[in-house]
């Protein structure tokens, strides 16, 4: 019996898992509101930022998906994900001081353990999907 | 004068090694002029095009003449500064890591694809932030410098993307 689990469906369960807890935790700050937000400035650059980056995750999670529905050439759609995800994480950390997180909420929490797990496996998901069709290209 | 022995190799170069030296590519200078050569003059315009923008914002950077423009200069808020210090960085290995592609040799598709997304991040998010933290006082030509600049970044972009693909086209009919 082959028990051999595929990391990319693992990778691809990782991502899809935080990028739900990303739109959920965006659509409870923004219920919620400011109160929760460690500090004054979280509220101004969270409100702004936080919801172009909830949109920018969820457009692209749907043209994942629509490029495995139909089948279509996924690397490219990886890479640009694997880009902005790394950006954004690196002006968090050094800009913006980690302002998103929200240790009161449970989402804010699971959002910002699942980052480093997230950016390593959509890393991962990127070359897997290159080297696939490089292989496929020169077969 | 001492005559030239046959058995020994001669000093200097016959008309046809001159020739065949002329013809190669060792003379065609570096790694990035040959990477350029193989690709279309309007990829190469392009190019030329884009680092000079690129190297323009580098520069205006650089000399703290555009924090006084850009969200800093309007909030004073720290995180801002260090946003731009950010993307500044960013934008410098950008432009570095295109280089190293082209030297390389490599497929450039993906990564200007890349790249085009990349900038629309900047671009979106920065009209966002400079839109509320200016307030009620806006400086129209700043932001009007500001979608130029993006758009003509965008522009170009898209613009190498198609003549890399074109080059890609013209190479395989070559062969």
């Amino acid at each position: 019996m082959n028990n051999k689990i595929d990391m990319y469906i693992v990778c691809e369960l990782i991502v899809f898992f935080f990028a739900l807890s990303v739109i959920f935790h965006t659509v409870t700050v923004a219920q919620l509101g400011g109160s929760l937000l460690v500090s004054p400035d979280a509220v101004v650059v969270t409100q702004e930022l936080i919801l172009y980056r909830a949109a920018l995750t969820g457009f692209l999670l749907l043209l994942y998906v629509s490029c495995r529905v139909f089948k279509k050439s996924t690397a490219l759609i990886l890479k640009i994900t694997a880009l902005i995800s790394w950006v954004a994480f690196i002006e968090d950390l050094i800009a913006m001081d980690d302002v998103f997180f929200t240790p009161k909420l449970i989402t804010g929490q699971i959002t910002q353990t699942l980052r480093p797990i997230y950016l390593m496996a959509i890393l991962y998901m990127a070359f897997r999907a290159s080297d696939r069709e490089v292989g496929y290209a020169a077969s | 004068m001492r005559r030239h022995d046959p058995s020994k190799p001669s000093d200097s170069l016959s008309p046809s090694e001159i020739r065949a030296l002329s013809e190669s590519d060792f003379r065609r200078g570096n790694l990035i002029s040959r990477a350029l050569a193989a690709r279309t003059p309007a990829f190469r315009l392009y190019w030329a095009l884009f680092t000079v923008v690129v190297l323009g914002y580098i520069i205006a950077h650089s000399s703290g003449y555009l924090s006084g423009y850009l969200a800093f200069g309007w909030t004073g808020k720290f995180y801002d500064f260090q946003m731009h210090q950010v993307r500044f960085l960013i934008t410098a290995t950008m432009l570095a890591c295109g280089y190293l592609w082209l030297a390389l040799g490599r497929e450039m598709v993906h990564l200007l694809v890349c790249y085009f997304a990349l900038c629309l991040y900047f671009a979106g998010t920065g009209l966002a932030r400079l839109e509320v933290a200016m307030g009620d006082t806006p400086n129209f030509i700043f932001l009007s410098f500001f979608l130029v600049f993006h758009c003509t970044c965008l522009s170009l972009l898209l613009l190498l993307v198609r003549e890399e693909i074109r080059s890609d086209v013209f190479a395989h009919q070559a062969e």
